[in-house]
């Protein structure tokens, strides 16, 4: 054999990792390439197709690709549709590819007829028969030798959870890619694409010992998690749990965390040469970055939930629940998906709609995801509701701040229902309805998975949102430090000879006023007043449309200014904020329920328009639907304050 | 030989398929397995009534209750 192998070049090769959704795909990429990225117990959570560099030793590195997961060439769904249309064209690549057929071993009779549809194509080919560990435990017994030469490709048992037959797969491929760069290859498949049914190969060379253990467990544990009565009161459950978490597991390092950051200020502060270089970074970078920080602990309990589900396989089970719910409401099933993805952020949720295959059903998603609240809204909702609820205040023994929390995520959803009830009836459905689904079998989480996606979700979140807090932080520190002609310096000019006790604030205060972003603030005021907000509010409704947790940046920003001290943080500065004329507290509980219904509602992030406009394949859709949303904040929080008022 | 639809089986039932009405809907059942010829389980149902959980081969599959009436079975006796 290796007279006839020749070394491959690696800048030219490829490997292409090809399965059914829910196959295990993912778990070999994550091991085969070291590289961090998402895996889950739900169809279709790979939705787009991700590269990374693949180490064969001795030889270098080869780039290799993983597909979303697909059950035909012929797809349905638009996840489906990017794995077949790149599979179909890899005929015409310049690069010797080779395709890594990845199956369940457990159910790979269903497997048989894609695997022929690729065969077809005349790509080099290596099967791998993956979750062999189950397979023995259900005594399945495969003669892998056997079938290999039978159907004419390689076969690889693999336990890619564990990492076992990753070795062997290597070696396998870099056999293969010899063949082919020595000219050496040849298509043996030909018996696969001929005339050979499934069912015959399976029998053949699949033996079955017993009944399977693991899918007898399943069906014990559906009998109990989707009961009629137990299954909905174990969801609901499992909902409250995750929100009484939140809250009160995170509020010990949430504390450290603001601690922390007031520390660093006040370090820098006094490290740092006075001037306007130590005023940016103190009172606009670092009160703006930890405005954010200090809600990782929140983001990561939620994504961690959300993981667990999903890795487990209970995931599919609350779609499978809350179908007719959902069909009611012009939605499916699989809806949950992105709506509960999207209680973790709204972006990567709308890009998971694409496993509704229905097209009205699709849109309808998209379109009510961003009423979920997202994480985003953690530290905007957190900052308000402490503001205006007092921590200890209980209601029937449970913690209020943690109730009204939840009553927003409900009222939320209720408006992300009740608005695709509406356009149900306004957009015109296309073809039929279909909920054709896989109910995967239950398994025990893989904690170094859902540890890579919370690590992976958190560092998104604070660079993706870092980056845009610190631009907004500078150009929010330069607007409100300077303003239009010399007013800056006239104010400093009329208090110059002046006594005043808190002389150092009412001169801070002033300033703000007369600076660009006081000059903002003022002209949108007239718009948000009847919603109680005042002009420093209506600045950070307006950076905030950036991303709504830069209302919190803004907010620290903006009242950390003429804090020369810099001793309490964000939360304490808010409590005590008066109106200068009137003396009254600004932050009453009309004002902090309006502004609390505001961002429930808004869409408040540049980041949604976008990916809307790509998802739907233009502006119409996300243009109305940011018409839509702001009329329903503007009108929600009017009619909030005024009652509460 | 009575010939009926899958919506109509009772619970722990087992079934022939026979016939998918609706290539859309048969071509996703094909996806998941569930071709004329296999013998599929009614597992449960679903809190609303709908959908329902098959169990065919070693996997489960739901499907809806109004799908259920395009799909023509045969009964069958063996148990999978």
């Amino acid at each position: 054999m290796s007279s006839i192998e020749k070394p491959f070049d690696v800048e030219e090769s490829r490997i292409i990792l090809v399965g059914n959704p829910n196959s295990g795909k993912s778990s070999l990429f994550n091991k085969i390439t070291g590289l961090r990225q998402q895996v889950g117990n739900f169809p279709g959570v790979t939705v787009e197709r991700k590269k990374g560099q693949f180490r064969i030793d001795g030889v270098g590195d080869i780039e290799i690709i993983d597909l979303p997961g697909l059950y035909s060439l012929n797809p349905i769904s638009e996840d489906e549709a990017i794995s077949a249309t790149f599979i179909k064209d890899l005929e015409n690549q310049e690069t010797s590819d080779v395709i890594v057929y990845v199956t369940d071993t457990n159910s790979l009779r269903r497997n048989i007829p894609l695997i022929q549809q690729i065969a077809t194509l005349g790509k080099p080919m290596v099967l791998v028969l993956n979750m062999m560990d189950l397979a023995e435990k259900n005594n399945i017994e495969v003669d892998v030798s056997g079938m290999s030469k039978a159907i004419g490709l390689p076969i690889v048992p693999m336990n890619a959870r564990i990492g076992k037959g990753v070795d062997e797969l290597k070696d396998e491929v870099k056999r293969v890619l010899n063949c082919i760069s020595s000219g050496s290859w040849q298509n043996q498949d030909q018996q696969l694409t001929q005339e050979q049914t499934s069912a015959e190969i399976i029998e053949r060379f699949v033996q079955r010992k017993d009944t399977a253990r693991s899918t007898e467990r399943t069906a014990r544990l559906d009998g109990l998690l989707v009961h009629p009565i137990y299954g909905i009161f174990i969801f609901l459950g499992v909902l409250f749990m995750i929100f009484q978490a939140i809250f009160s597991w995170s509020s010990f390092p949430m504390d450290w965390i603001e601690n922390g950051f007031l520390v660093l200020g006040n370090w820098l502060a006094g490290t740092l040469p006075q001037g306007v270089l130590n005023d940016l970074i103190v009172d606009g970078v670092i009160a703006g970055l930890g405005g954010i920080v200090i809600f990782v602990p929140q983001i990561a309990l939620l994504f961690f939930f959300i993981g667990l589900m999903e890795d487990t396989g209970y995931l599919s089970r609350v779609s499978f629940m809350m179908d007719k719910l959902l069909r009611g409401f012009g939605l499916n099933g699989r809806s949950v998906i992105p709506l509960m993805g999207g209680a973790a952020c709204a972006v990567p949720a709308i890009m998971s709609a694409r496993i509704i295959s229905n097209k009205r059903e699709r849109l309808l998603t998209i379109f009510v995801t961003p009423f979920i609240s997202c994480s985003a809204r953690i530290p905007v909702y957190t900052l308000l509701i402490a503001l205006v609820i007092p921590a200890e205040q209980q209601f029937i023994g449970f913690n209020l701040q943690g109730i009204v929390m939840m009553s927003l995520y409900l009222i939320g959803f209720g408006a992300a229902l009740l608005t695709a009830f509406v356009m149900k009836y306004l957009v015109k459905a296309e073809r039929g309805s279909h909920f054709t689904m896989e109910m995967p079998l239950y398994r025990p989480p893989r904690w170094s998975n859902i540890g890579i996606t919370v690590f992976n979700k958190v560092k998104a979140f604070l660079f993706e949102a870092g980056k845009i807090i610190i631009a907004v932080s500078i150009i929010l520190w330069v607007l409100s430090s300077y303003g239009p002609g010399d007013r800056m310096q006239e104010i400093e000019l009329k208090y110059k000879a002046v006594e005043l006790e808190n002389k150092s604030e009412v001169v801070a205060n002033e300033k703000l006023e007369a600076s660009y972003a006081g000059e903002l603030g003022r002209w949108i005021e007239p718009v948000i007043e009847p919603l109680g907000f005042d002009w420093k509010i209506g600045i950070a409704v307006i950076t905030s449309f950036a991303a709504r947790e830069v209302f919190v940046g803004t907010m620290a920003t903006l009242y950390s200014i003429g804090d020369e001290e810099n001793t309490v943080g964000i939360l304490e500065k808010m409590r005590n904020a008066k109106d200068p004329v009137s003396g009254e507290l600004i932050y009453t509980r009309a004002t902090g329920f309006s502004l609390l219904i505001f961002y429930a509602f808004a869409l408040q992030c540049m980041a949604t328009v976008a990916i809307v406009v790509k998802e739907t394949g233009g502006w119409k859709w996300p243009i109305i639907q940011l018409i839509y949303m702001s009329s329903l904040a503007y009108l929600s929080s009017l009619l909030v304050y005024q009652w509460f008022q | 030989m009575s010939y009926s639809t899958l919506d109509q089986i009772k619970n722990g039932e087992t079934v022939l398929i026979e016939q998918i009405h609706g290539e859309q809907l048969a071509e996703q059942l094909q996806h998941l397995g569930c071709v004329p010829g296999v013998y599929v389980q009614l597992e449960r149902r679903a809190p609303l009534g709908d959908p329902l959980i098959f169990r065919l081969d070693q996997s489960f599959i739901s499907v809806r209750l109004n799908d259920a009436k395009g799909i023509q079975v045969r009964p069958s006796t063996s148990s999978l």
